[in-house]
């Protein structure tokens, strides 16, 4: 091999070799800019939310309006909880040593009925809707979840038209594991669980509650 | 907090709706915002908005006033949303937005620009656990804290999904072609 050849195959090599790994090159303008320029891609994404909510805001006219007749229709359960009946003791008339044994009274009874009959807020309550299950599966003839927040004892979901199952169930913050049972026998974990667990034989499904209800 | 917002939600605690209507218009904007950015859909937008007042009243007793209000009520608003998803995942999905509009008002100008629409259609495909951080972040103004407290998830994972959204959002937005025009317009 002459020089000229060896500086042939050695220009052709270092080509090759760029070529190799050009893909290393894609969007590195994009990284530069967002490195020169760092709040580029944030204004952008700022201005694109509030010029989005600015060009619909005509539909929370009157919005106000919609949610008090929505609430003023539910029954008064829904509206009204214990802890609201503290502010309205002046209205009674009482003094205040009568007024704080009166609230006593009515906070413990208020435990002990809605811990016997579940609250509104406890247990699953389908209008209620905290955490939602859902499943499709339409050919089942019943579904029902079992988890650690029921005891493991079957709750059933509702079907809809498309064979959609739901369920909702006021919890608290924390780790649920969970599964589903198709008609009364086969155990199914959810196919949108955040994580899944090895339990025995089957598979739990695990779901992450945050502090309102769901998780991210 | 200020005094008169606790004031109110004392008021509307005790079942006094006008109390509760004024708490609704100063954030009915924002809880709109925040649900609109995630579900991308103005309808449903709009539902979860005024859904999201209502499961927030009905569950004003647990209400901790230490904590920001704000951040309290977006995590009843993107709770909802997500459940929202979750169900469009099985049954309808959610109809895709047409982000363009016309008339002469001048947002809707703004927003027929090129760019603004390839972010759009860019967030369109990103998925929820990106997309929510993103609407708290750039539209709510809410801190990693806070987000970590709306989404329940550590502060750490706010920041990652932060990052990976954005990370994902230009690749999105370079198969458009959107970075070139970026490249004029930044």
């Amino acid at each position: 091999m002459d020089d000229r050849q060896l500086d042939l195959m050695l220009k052709e090599s270092f080509n090759l070799d760029v070529d190799d790994q050009a893909h290393v090159l894609d969007g590195m303008e994009g990284r530069v800019l967002e490195k020169i320029q760092p709040q580029s891609l944030d204004l952008m994404l700022k201005e694109s939310f509030e010029i989005d909510v600015q060009a619909r805001a005509h539909v929370l006219e009157g919005m106000e309006d919609r949610v008090i007749e929505q609430l003023l229709e539910q029954p008064a359960e829904k509206t009204s909880n214990r802890w609201s009946l503290f502010p309205r003791l002046p209205q009674l008339n009482l003094n205040f040593a009568m007024a704080g044994a009166f609230a006593i009274v009515i906070f413990l009874v208020g435990n002990m009925v809605g811990d016997f009959w579940g609250s509104p807020f406890g247990g699953p309550d389908q209008d209620y809707q905290g955490v939602t299950f859902v499943v499709a599966i339409p050919e089942a003839n019943s579904v029902e979840v079992v988890g650690d927040f029921t005891s493991w004892q079957p709750q059933s979901m509702t079907r809809d038209d498309n064979g959609v199952w739901t369920l909702a169930f006021d919890l608290d913050p924390g780790r649920y594991e969970y599964a589903f049972v198709i008609d009364g026998q086969e155990w199914k974990p959810d196919p949108l669980a955040d994580e899944y667990v090895k339990s025995y034989n089957s598979t739990n499904s695990v779901r992450y509650v945050s502090s309102e209800g769901e998780t991210s | 907090m200020g005094e008169s917002e606790l004031e109110l939600l004392q008021r509307a605690l005790n079942q006094d709706m006008e109390a509760w209507a004024e708490i609704m218009t100063n954030y009915k904007r924002a809880v709109f915002g925040v649900s609109l950015g995630i579900l991308r859909n103005t309808a449903d937008a709009e539902d979860t908005t005024q859904e999201a007042f209502i499961r927030a009243y009905e569950k004003l007793h647990t209400y901790n006033m230490q904590r920001k209000f704000s951040t309290w009520l977006f995590t009843v608003a993107a709770n909802l949303c997500k459940n929202k998803l979750r169900r469009a995942k099985f049954s309808t999905a959610l109809k895709e937005e047409q982000w363009v509009e016309g008339g002469e008002d001048p947002a809707q100008i703004h927003e027929r620009d090129e760019l603004q629409q390839k972010v759009r259609k860019a967030l369109d495909k990103l998925r929820f656990d990106y997309r929510a951080p993103m609407v708290l972040r750039f539209y709510a103004d809410l801190d990693y804290k806070e987000i970590a407290d709306v989404l329940g998830v550590p502060e750490g994972t706010v920041k990652t999904r932060l990052h990976r959204g954005k990370q994902e959002l230009k690749k999105i937005m370079d198969k458009e072609g959107g970075l070139e025009h970026g490249r004029q317009t930044a």
